[in-house]
């Protein structure tokens, strides 16, 4: 993250030697139209640093430690463009609200001057765009086409800074860099809004869909020629070809073992896209994209662990199971409110019988009420050294984080996933 | 590896800094419109025509009529054999007041035009921009006879 926000900055700083900062801040006029400057570079560099993590290179899964943990970091630097994008124009109008509020006004009219017509028009894409995000409900598909407009929006932006006098224009250096990074940016964004069909996926079919209790389904798909490879923990992005789904990527966490030639999801009936994969039938074709995420039990500080599901957050868990080695010591807590709601419960116990440092929990909370690291701690003892495996809803999980580092478990050996919901 | 929820303080940001953008532009478009409207009524909507390429005028001034507002308080100026009171221009302009008071009551095309008032070859010999062509045209009065 500090990577991003000094590359962001570096613009800031070239452009602050080109004149004396005295020349930039004399009056509160001349000051006003600086911080407005200063807030479009800024926003030009994070608009594009976020069009290139939307990129969803296998690279940033490893430098975020996990796409889960990417996609949070690319809401918050989308925010910050956005509200940049904002203050920018409220800045500079200053300096013609000083001549006149005809002046003013005209600031804000597209049209009369192209350059900032393609700021005014890249802004109105951008709001309508956040306003979907964020305050309408809408489906995730729906949502996900209209996301895939804020690379236009990007587009204009670029149109705008490439064509207006500024101070951009006048300096080569803050001329390439800003338009490296925009051409990645622009280059991987289109890519992954509009030619995502060409981008590098294993194609599948599906084998099997079945119930696994009222809510609960589970997809079997077979290679049809080479494998995934993964580690278990790890999700991959799939798309379905059938009339009666919509053809979009979704995010999956593979419940199945590495070892194993198939891939398996398990995936819970929230209504939408998961209601509808009931529709997938044997033969129809999936293409994996992928594999991504960080959540895997090996190459840890200690062997010693315990691994905590919340409802369906057991997905990646049922992989590692599978895949576990013998000398890791883990205790499985699979929190549910009661016992119908589980899923695939022989297969632990399978697993506990055949391997000593595996000790499965179901935890009913109808029964014995909330799971909390007090509880924890008194099934599996001092939990300090040990490290700690989440997944589940997001509540679920600062809960329990919050409560683990109230009694003094290092936030390093906190692990969670953020995708199984 | 702390579980970051900026949901909600994302939310907020960008709603606080939505709200903001649209009271300010609404805010001054609002006025722009109010001005230009005001504007219109003082003036019959006539003498002072807000278009830049479509200015016309039935007034018609002598240059002696010109000649009587040479102050700052008071100033009127012709450039192209157009006649402009600038007077309420005087604290605006970027080249500060004294480039504009010079000219006051007399022909300021040549010092418009090569932004040297004084005709000491100190100015920049460019002309104005097209902004300043617009803005110029606000404070249009009318014509020389």
């Amino acid at each position: 993250m500090i990577i991003i926000y000094i590359l962001a900055l570096v613009p800031v700083i070239a452009w602050g030697t080109m004149e004396p900062l005295n020349y930039r801040f004399p009056d509160f006029v001349t000051s006003m139209t600086s911080v407005g400057q200063i807030l479009g570079l800024l926003g030009i560099m994070l608009f594009s640093t976020n069009l290139i993590l939307a990129g969803r290179l296998k690279i940033f899964d490893k430098y975020f430690k996990g796409l889960d943990k990417m996609y949070q970091n690319h809401q918050k630097i989308g925010v910050l463009a956005f509200s940049m994008m904002l203050f920018h124009p409220l800045f500079l109008v200053i300096k013609y609200l000083a001549i006149s509020t005809r002046e003013g006004a005209l600031f804000f009219v597209p049209f009369i001057n192209m350059p900032v017509t393609w700021g005014i028009l890249s802004i109105i894409i951008v709001i309508s765009l956040i306003v979907f995000t964020f305050y309408l409900k809408m489906k995730y598909h729906v949502w996900k086409i209209s996301h895939k407009f804020m690379t236009i929006a990007f587009f204009f932006s670029v149109l705008h800074i490439l064509f207006i006098n500024s101070d951009i224009s006048r300096n080569n250096f803050l001329k390439i860099y800003i338009l490296i990074f925009a051409l990645v940016g622009l280059v991987l964004g289109i890519r992954r809004a509009f030619l995502y069909r060409f981008i590098k996926k294993i194609k599948y079919q599906v084998v099997d869909n079945k119930l696994l209790n009222k809510d609960i389904r589970e997809i079997t798909i077979s290679p049809i020629s080479n494998k995934l490879n993964y580690k278990s923990g790890q999700f991959v992005f799939v798309n379905f070809i059938n009339k009666n789904i919509t053809s979009d990527q979704h995010p999956f966490t593979i419940s199945s073992s590495p070892s194993e030639q198939n891939l398996k999801f398990t995936i819970k009936n929230f209504g939408d896209f998961t209601d509808s994969v009931s529709n997938l039938k044997a033969g129809d074709i999936a293409f994996a994209e992928g594999p991504y995420g960080d959540f895997n039990y090996r190459n840890r500080k200690s062997k010693n662990q315990i691994w905590i599901a919340g409802g369906i957050g057991i997905t990646p868990f049922l992989s590692m199971s599978l895949d576990k080695d013998k000398d890791y010591q883990v205790d499985l807590f699979y929190c549910v409110s009661e016992k119908f709601e589980a899923v695939h419960l022989d297969q632990f116990e399978k697993i506990m019988k055949e391997d000593n440092n595996f000790k499965f929990y179901l935890w009913e909370s109808s029964k014995s009420g909330y799971i909390d690291a007090g509880k924890i701690t008194s099934v599996c003892g001092d939990l300090k050294e040990k490290e700690i495996f989440i997944c589940g809803p997001r509540n679920f999980m600062k809960n329990l984080e919050n409560q683990f580092v109230k009694i003094g478990v290092d936030i390093s050996r906190i692990h969670y996933e953020n995708f199984s919901l | 590896m702390r579980i970051l929820v900026y949901n909600k303080i994302m939310k907020k940001l960008s709603t606080i800094s939505l709200f903001i953008f649209a009271v300010i532009v609404i805010a001054i478009l609002t006025a722009g419109l109010v001005f230009y409207q005001n504007k219109k009524d003082i003036t019959g909507g006539d003498t002072q025509n807000q278009n830049a390429n479509q200015v016309t005028s039935s007034q018609k001034f002598s240059l002696e009529d010109v000649a009587k507002h040479s102050t700052e308080g008071d100033c009127w100026i012709i450039i192209e054999g157009k006649v402009y009171n600038i007077t309420s221009y005087f604290g605006k302009h970027p080249g500060g007041n004294d480039t504009m008071s010079a000219t006051c009551g007399k022909d300021a095309t040549n010092a418009y035009k090569t932004r040297d008032s004084y005709a000491t070859s100190s100015g920049s010999k460019t002309e104005h921009s097209k902004r300043a062509q617009n803005l110029l045209d606000n404070y249009y009065i009318g014509n020389l006879q």
